[in-house]
């Protein structure tokens, strides 16, 4: 039995090490037409974005994604926008990590490279936007 | 609203008459009662006293009051000046303290139970209840003034929107069993934490008008909204003056709404009756109708906010719709739409628009149904489209039809077999059909290409769209500058996200290359052309790998070569030949021979790895001269950024129209 979990817990260890290995190794700056697109896309929509992370209206979460966290720092008649550009902007990231998986040759790093990105967002987050913690709470940087 | 003001009034009345029972009574007056329980509200610990001279300074205490499942604690109510003559008590100098202390005057006369109460909790605030408490003769009428809507959000679920602002003035009568209510509300706001449930600066007016009957009631309301903005997660409205008038009859554990009507200013009215089971709390038979909703102010007013960031977020929509549904507890049962001279547009980007479209589309519970939908005309990527008759079969998620011919052009699309449904993954489609020629130069000019010859003609072989990916079986064929070109293996993965991916195998066999070079002013090449290119690999429609090989066509035909185009194949390859011509006699010839001409690439990342009919000292040959008098071109560099072969092949036919290279 104890064998057994010896087994297990070195099997584990190897799968983690793997991972890491492998989170390492993907190259996130990796360019191809389909990560130029989405990145333009994300740069125009960036615009109407950064106010509301300012706001607080609008955080990063511990998933990659953006999340509507408190639609009233924003004027009614704009909210049901927001709602649009969190959907557009979460479209475009899962676009994002599956792309940049796919252009390593592995799609199977797409989740591992969605957790380094977002690790990496809430890094390059301003000072006073909203992140989710890693037990999923708000916090204000 | 109109239960809290008769739970307010009997509260008071209650107070009154423990008061005067004590006077009646006792000399040392003071009263404690554990629990007073009714089935609207409970009063726990209850301790009363009268004091000072003459015995007029009244003291009520309640550790714990509970209204309609609400707990205050610690309230009271003192009175400095009670009076008491015969049956009748009175007090003008009171207060009543519910965490703020309101200024409380009232009058009761026990007798013929004659009533007056007056709360006024700030200068411009009054909360008054004045009438006769006796028995099924109970006759009161409340008025309020400013009253502050804030206060009731003690009465409302934790979870519910708080209110923020608002005032309410008007009257509420109750005559026996009869109520009546005329209530005016200004500058109401509320918000939930999420803020995804919001309304500011509401304005409008509430009528109800209600009557026992039986052992419920009969009640009919309106209510009109005149002012302010509500977000109501997703659905933004603003007032616009829209009108609300409910009839119907509560009571037996359900609430019929006999006859309701919605009136929506700009857009139309809506007719609608429905019930509710208050204990299992499902819908009943609800029936909604419409005889004319105008879509133009539907969409600007209700649908518009709904659809931003989509391609249906910028439309100009025209035309009306009767609408008529039915419902019960297990949902849709029935859903007729009939669409008159509707017209939508993609207003700025002008992606696709359709014009005329009428028609009815039933749809029915558990059963088949078929309509019919005609379009008078339609766009689409700037290509014009004739009338369209389109039969439809419904079933359930189901769309299916038979067959439909949608002119482009001075061709056509003739589709068959089209079958639509969703499943767990989402929307699956399939269809087949054939494209009737359409004329190259009338496709090209409407989609602003440089001219091109021939016609667009071929057979849609089997195409299904499911999990984000739309494939095909069989080879598309398009007869095109005089050869034909044939897709197959075609598969468009995420045709509608960011960036779609098309994967595809084509030949091209027998282009007639002057028709070819003429569209592009390329210089002018006679003879003819095969290209392959296979595993075809486009990323947002932009090529990342593929194996291209073009080559002469096998056969007898005239093989000529004008200078330019000599010098264009060199500027696109290298530039040994073009300054050959420069050096030697062959600048004045107009027109050369060749016997082949062959180029290849390789596509690898953003690399085109290049090569020609055959190998040539540190080169390779793209044209091999024949004829008199000849020449040939070679190629030096092996790789070239594919960016920089698009630049090169841009600059060269810039000159004459728009680059169709993308």
């Amino acid at each position: 039995m104890t064998r057994l979990n010896a087994l297990r817990a070195f099997v584990l260890v190897l799968l983690l090490a793997f991972a890491g290995l492998a989170a390492a190794q993907a190259n996130l700056e990796i360019n191809t037409p389909a990560i130029a697109a989405l990145q333009r896309s994300m740069q125009e929509r960036h615009a109407q974005l950064q106010p509301l992370y300012a706001s607080g209206a609008v955080g990063l979460t511990r998933d990659g994604n953006v999340a509507l966290r408190d639609a009233n720092a924003v004027p009614l008649a704009q909210r049901a926008q927001v709602n649009a550009l969190v959907a557009a902007e979460n479209q475009d990231r899962a676009a994002l990590y599956r792309e940049i998986a796919r252009a390593n040759g592995k799609p199977e790093w797409e989740s591992d490279i969605r957790a380094t990105f977002a690790q990496r967002w809430i890094d390059k987050a301003q000072p006073g936007w909203y992140y989710q913690n890693a037990s999923g709470a708000w916090v204000r940087k | 609203m109109v239960r809290r003001i008769a739970i307010a009034a009997a509260t008071f009345a209650a107070a009154a008459t423990a008061c005067t029972a004590w006077l009646a009574h006792a000399k040392e007056i003071s009263l404690e009662v554990d629990d007073i329980v009714a089935p609207a509200f409970s009063a726990r610990s209850v301790r009363a006293s009268l004091s000072g001279p003459g015995m007029r300074e009244l003291a009520l205490r309640i550790e714990r009051l509970t209204v309609g499942g609400r707990d205050w604690r610690k309230v009271s109510l003192t009175c400095a000046d009670l009076q008491t003559s015969g049956s009748r008590v009175s007090c003008t100098r009171g207060v009543l303290d519910v965490g703020e202390k309101i200024p409380l005057s009232f009058s009761y006369a026990s007798d013929r139970g004659d009533l007056t109460a007056e709360l006024k909790p700030a200068a411009d605030e009054t909360w008054q209840v004045s009438g006769r408490l006796a028995g099924a003769r109970t006759a009161l009428a409340a008025r309020l003034v400013n009253a502050k809507l804030e206060r009731f959000n003690t009465l409302l679920p934790p979870s519910a929107p708080k209110l923020t602002a608002g005032r309410a003035s008007g009257t509420i009568d109750l005559q026996g069993s009869a109520v009546k209510a005329r209530v005016q509300l200004d500058g109401i706001a509320f918000a939930d934490a999420s803020g995804l449930h919001a309304a500011e600066k509401i304005g409008g007016t509430i009528e109800v008008d209600a009557a026992s009957e039986g052992k419920g009631w009969r009640w009919s309301t309106r209510l009109a909204w005149r002012a302010g903005e509500l977000f109501w997660q997703p659905l933004f409205l603003a007032a616009k003056g829209q009108r609300l008038a409910l009839e119907g009859t509560t009571g037996d554990g359900r609430s019929d709404i006999r006859s309701g009507s919605l009136e929506l200013p700009e857009i139309g009215t809506v007719d609608l009756k429905a019930s509710w089971d208050h204990e299992r709390g499902v819908l009943g038979e609800t029936e909604v109708r419409s005889a004319r909703l105008r879509l133009g102010a539907l969409y600007e007013q209700m649908l518009k906010p709904l659809l931003a960031q989509t391609a249906l977020s910028d439309l100009r929509a025209e035309g009306d719709a009767a609408v008529a549904l039915t419902a019960s507890g297990d949902g849709l049962k029935s859903v007729n739409v009939e669409l008159r001279a509707v017209s939508l547009e993609d207003r700025e980007q002008r992606r696709f628009a359709l014009f005329g479209a009428n028609g009815r589309i039933p749809w029915r519970q558990g059963e088949a149904t078929t309509g019919e939908l005609t379009l008078e005309g339609a766009e689409f990527l700037k290509l014009p489209i004739g009338a369209v008759l389109i039969p439809l079969r419904l079933r359930g998620t189901g769309l299916a039809i038979g067959a439909m011919r949608v002119p482009i052009l001075d061709g056509a699309l003739a589709l068959k077999d089209f079958a639509a449904g969703t499943t767990t993954e989402g929307w699956r489609w399939r269809l087949s059909g054939q494209v009737e020629p359409i004329s190259m130069e009338k496709l090209t000019h409407a989609m602003g290409l440089p001219t091109m010859h021939g016609a667009v003609s071929g057979v849609i072989p089997d195409v299904r769209y499911g999990r984000q990916t739309l494939s095909m079986d069989g080879a598309l064929a398009i007869k095109v500058f005089d050869g034909t070109v044939t897709a197959h293996d075609v598969q468009l993965i995420e045709p509608f996200g960011r960036a779609p991916r098309l994967h595809a195998e084509l030949d091209m066999k027998g282009l007639d290359l002057e028709l070819l070079t003429r569209t592009f002013d390329f210089g002018t090449i006679t003879g003819r052309i095969d290209a392959h290119v296979a595993g075809l690999e486009l990323v947002d429609w932009q090529p990342v790998r593929l194996d291209m090989r073009i080559e002469s066509s096998p056969g007898t035909y005239p093989r000529r070569i004008s200078q330019r185009a000599v010098q264009n194949i060199s500027a696109l390859g290298g530039a040994g030949a073009a300054a050959a011509i420069q050096r030697s006699f062959l600048r004045f010839f107009e027109q050369f021979g060749y016997a082949r001409i062959g180029l290849s690439c390789r596509l690898r990342n953003g690399v085109c790895e290049m090569d020609g009919v055959e190998k040539a000292p540190q080169g390779y040959v793209i044209v091999k001269g024949g004829g008199i008098p000849s020449i040939s071109v070679i190629g030096y560099n092996r790789s070239v950024s594919w960016r920089e072969l698009v630049e090169r092949l841009k600059r060269i036919t810039q000159e004459n129209v728009k680059p169709i290279v993308k």
